[in-house]
């Protein structure tokens, strides 16, 4: 080789993609060449320095309080004994009731269409269509609260831990979901994987209200 | 049945990590926070370093501890804690920038700063002493290449899948990392 | 959340077993057996709040409940030969009756509803409707439909029925065999279908990863709704069907055909969008954050 090594070869060499024949080459021209073994030696300083960059960097500040204050919000607050002023769950959403007739006459129907679906496959669904089952998710979250509040306090511990758990990963998807939708509201995409959380949120909500009667 | 509160921090002191991870996963917040300073520093200069800039790094680092509390029952031992984790705050520190390229897409002219040769900050003395400081100038696809190839320890299509470019696009990226340093630290 | 349940009727063979009906006093024994006739679609209803639970198909006209409860509960098997009800209780009911372990064998036409807390839950042949909160469940053999539920624990389904519905909230659920009329979902556990078969399929996950391998019908509908996970499907090499792939962040990798994903309208995902075949099948997944990976299996 009588030209100077190209910059990419000896990066090329640094990360070991060269065949066994193309290093022996290089690596003899480096033994003959100074102004490319001077280069060489730059890139490997700049590896080696790269290699003894600290592997955690202490941050400015302490964040756990907030961390954790964003985990708490996330979190089951003690109802006390029923005293005024207790906290409220988390979970607790102001949403006003509707008649309980409609919403489960709407929640049946939703179900129904699932698990009597028919051989053919089902029209698509339109966002405006989507957006109006949303609406009726979140009625129906609001009418299961009170009993699903009450039955999770008898549940094991555990359980209740794991219940929180579950519908925090859930709410914080649809929390996610939701921002999003404020800029692309027709969205079919994020409308369907919205629409399955809901799924998912009404029916752990059931099963707690079902598993501690 | 009354009702009960997950333990908080009057749980007794929890011996080690492993222990601490499985009381997470029963949702204690004590043990989360022997997690969090176990492995904070790891996660934030990754963030820092990925980021480029030390409040999106700060964002970031929260960012990737509530996505390891909200996750952490899908950890089941098959790899090391800190490896998990690691990878963890990859994905939560690339999806931050796709959506930030989305949003800045939607209020600037369509251009890739990298595509059209991004620069480093104007080199100074203190930046051609200060590596760290060098890398955090570096363009954002070259910074992530070179954070995730040199530092991190990635091989190059474990990154274009990562970040789902081709694997010749991160070798061109690491390569253009590596020059710019030159050029900051020499 | 339960569906409706038809229950054929079915032969079988009388077997004249020891009969209990009376609740057992509190202070009794803590072994148990109990017995009796019944019909071959019997329709059996059970509460046991903790320990295991064994559930056995048979050719038979008849149940037999063995085990041991905790010498403080009170235990109950009484109904009609068509409708019975089994129950482990505490004595009170501020407190919890302790584990039980049952075997429970009934007729293969009858379907059980079994609600239990942290009862682990094993099966063979059985059919109905299963909840736990924090227990594993792990059911074999044939059903004809299957309603299961767990809170945290692993779920494992290893039949064939006509329809399946299964969730659980961190476990692994797992679904092997051939399923016609299959949906699963979890929360973050992880989703791993091998289904010979299916009809009609839906998927959904928030944070956990779904995987499924296996064919559909063609005139099939297959969907898929993921958070942030990873939705893999590995399929025949010849599956026909129209393909509607969408990831709003995420990337598409697919080496089932050669249709390359295309950057979405605000170009931070990706969608595939195909037609192959008769195309009167669909295949649908819906991704957030998470990836989607097409291929062979």
């Amino acid at each position: 080789m009588t030209d100077h090594i190209s910059e990419d070869r000896l990066q090329d060499l640094l990360d070991e993609r060269l065949s066994a024949a193309e290093r022996h080459t290089i690596e003899e021209h480096l033994s003959a060449c100074g102004a490319c073994a001077d280069r060489w030696a730059a890139w490997v300083e700049l590896r080696d320095r790269a290699s003894r960059a600290p592997r955690g960097i202490t941050p400015p500040a302490d964040w756990w309080p907030e961390i954790r204050a964003a985990i708490e919000q996330r979190k089951i607050v003690p109802m006390g004994g029923g005293g005024a002023g207790s906290p409220r769950p988390w979970w607790t959403r102001p949403i006003p009731a509707i008649a309980a007739a409609a919403v489960l006459i709407v929640l049946t129907a939703a179900l129904t269409t699932w698990l009597t679906r028919q051989s053919s496959p089902p029209a698509p669904v339109t966002a405006g269509a989507m957006a109006i089952q949303v609406t009726e998710y979140e009625r129906t979250v609001g009418t299961l609260l009170g009993q699903f509040e009450a039955q999770w306090r008898r549940l094991p511990p555990a359980a209740q831990v794991e219940v929180a758990r579950n519908l925090m990963v859930v709410d914080s998807a649809i929390r996610e979901i939701r921002t999003v939708l404020q800029e692309e509201p027709g969205n079919e995409t994020l409308l369907g994987v919205l629409l399955a959380s809901y799924r998912q949120k009404v029916a752990l909500m059931e099963h707690v209200t079902q598993a501690a009667s | 049945m009354s009702a009960h509160v997950p333990p908080t921090t009057d749980s007794p002191a929890v011996p080690d990590l492993p222990e601490a991870v499985r009381r997470v996963q029963r949702g204690d917040v004590a043990a989360f926070e022997v997690v969090y300073r176990a492995n904070v520093d790891r996660v934030y200069a990754l963030c820092l370093r990925m980021c480029g800039d030390s409040e999106a790094a700060r964002e970031r680092t929260q960012d990737v501890f509530i996505r390891c509390w909200e996750r952490i029952g899908s950890f089941r031992g098959e790899s090391a804690f800190s490896t998990w984790l690691h990878r963890v705050a990859v994905n939560v520190v690339l999806e931050a920038s796709r959506s930030t390229k989305r949003r800045l897409a939607r209020v600037e002219p369509t251009a890739d700063v990298d595509a059209i040769g991004g620069r480093m900050r104007e080199s100074s003395p203190e930046l051609r002493m200060d590596f760290e400081a060098a890398v955090r100038g570096l363009p954002p696809g070259a910074r992530r290449a070179y954070v995730l190839h040199e530092i991190e320890g990635y091989k190059h299509h474990e990154i274009a899948r990562l970040t789902g470019t081709a694997a010749g696009t991160v070798r061109a990226q690491l390569h253009r990392a590596r020059r710019l340093l030159m050029e900051a630290l020499s | 959340m339960t569906g409706s349940l038809r229950i054929p009727g079915a032969g079988g063979v009388l077997v004249a077993l020891a009969v209990g009906l009376a609740p057992m006093p509190a202070a009794a024994q803590q072994a148990v057996e109990r017995g009796r006739s019944v019909a071959a679609d019997v329709s059996i209803k059970m509460w046991v709040p903790a320990g295991s639970v064994r559930l056995m198909g048979w050719d038979r006209d008849s149940i037999l409940v063995r085990g041991t409860v905790p010498s403080t509960a009170s235990f109950y098997l009484g109904g009609t030969r068509s409708s019975l009800k089994l129950d482990v209780s505490a004595p009170s009911a501020d407190s919890s009756p302790g584990p039980a372990h049952l075997e429970i064998f009934l007729p293969r036409g009858g379907q059980v509803s079994l609600k239990t807390v942290t009862a682990s839950i094993t099966g063979t042949d059985v059919t109905g409707w299963i909840s736990t909160v924090s227990g594993t469940v792990d059911l074999r053999g044939r059903a004809r439909r299957l309603e299961v539920e767990t809170l945290d624990g692993p779920l494992t389904l290893q039949v064939e029925a006509a329809w399946v519905r299964a969730r659980t909230g961190n476990g692994r659920l797992t679904i092997e065999g051939r399923v016609d009329d299959i949906r699963a979902s979890t929360v973050s556990g992880a989703i791993v279908i091998r289904n010979k078969y299916a009809d009609r399929a839906l998927f959904e996950s928030i944070t956990g990863d779904i995987s499924y391998a296996g064919a559909f019908s063609d005139r099939g509908t297959m969907e898929f709704d993921s958070h942030s996970g990873t939705v893999t499907l590995a399929l025949p090499e010849r599956a026909e069907g129209h393909f509607r792939l969408t990831s709003v962040a995420g990337r598409i990798d697919n080496t089932l055909t050669s249709d390359r994903p295309r950057a979405t309208a605000d170009g931070g995902g990706e969608e595939l969008v195909f037609s192959r075949g008769a195309d009167a099948a669909r295949i649908i997944v819906r991704a957030f954050k998470g990836s989607i990976i097409l291929r062979r299996m």
